[in-house]
């Protein structure tokens, strides 16, 4: 729950502090093949 | 009877994945036909408020200095995120990107909203500043994309000069705190729903139609 309001959607990625997350992995990529930076909501 | 539905979107222009949602955002909104108007207003949230107005360096200079980055990180980021967009239609060019203080940019979309023109603002400045390296931290250059949407020029001169809409700028910030939106895109639908990143069209539809059904 983010404030007053109930959250609906899917897990997306979303950009924070100037650093934007990735896609989600695809089958057999790592983390670090990712790159994932910045959080995930 | 149409249903009117208001859609509050947190987004910074400065924003990859903003202008993502922004495409699919709009798809779901035309899937929905013409039982349900979409009000939509966008409010201001800084991703890099210390960032200068002037950067001497590229997208990928600035992400590794300020985050502490590997350099090929950075660029592997910024690849698939244009892979990312190109699949919206949307051609990133983050080579002619050029970095800067997105606050008066803010300014602007509300000086927008006051003149009821923020929708078009906003495109217009997310497509100057992804795809083709508008420098969106000056008053001249922000007041030029300005008039291309109708607004008068020497109005958003002095107005973007004075720092009128400086207040209502901080006051989305503030909200934004407030609510614990700590990433963006984020979309309020009619007050209640909270949806955060660029989701699929269908998720925005559907909650729009229930907010539509719940009126």
């Amino acid at each position: 729950m983010t404030g007053p309001f109930e959250m609906v959607g899917d897990d997306a990625p979303v950009c924070v502090d100037g650093v934007c997350a990735l896609p989600a992995a695809q089958d057999g990529e790592t983390d670090e093949a990712r790159g994932a930076l910045g959080e995930r909501r | 009877m149409t249903q009117r539905v208001k859609v509050d979107v947190w987004s910074d222009i400065a924003c990859p994945w903003c202008f993502v949602g922004k495409r699919r955002f709009e798809q779901g909104v035309a899937a929905l036909g013409d039982g349900v108007e979409v009000e939509v207003e966008y409010h201001s949230f800084e991703l890099a408020p210390d960032t200068p107005v002037d950067f001497e360096g590229s997208e990928v200079d600035f992400l590794a200095g300020h985050k502490g980055m590997p350099a090929a990180q950075v660029e592997q980021m910024l690849g698939q995120m244009t892979q990312v967009a190109a699949g919206e239609g949307l051609a990133y060019d983050f080579d002619a990107l050029q970095h800067t203080n997105t606050r008066k940019a803010h300014e602007l979309l509300h000086l927008a909203k006051a003149h009821g023109v923020q929708p078009a603002m906003k495109e217009r400045l997310l497509r100057a500043y992804f795809e083709q390296g508008r420098h969106l931290g000056r008053v001249d250059e922000l007041a030029d994309l300005a008039v291309e949407v109708g607004l008068d020029r020497d109005v958003v001169v002095r107005e973007l000069e004075a720092g009128t809409y400086a207040d209502a700028v901080q006051a989305d910030v503030d909200q934004a705190m407030r609510y614990g939106i700590g990433g963006v895109p984020f979309y309020v639908v009619d007050g209640k729903y909270g949806i955060s990143g660029a989701q699929s069209p269908e998720t925005f539809a559907g909650a729009i139609e229930k907010a539509a059904s719940e009126q």
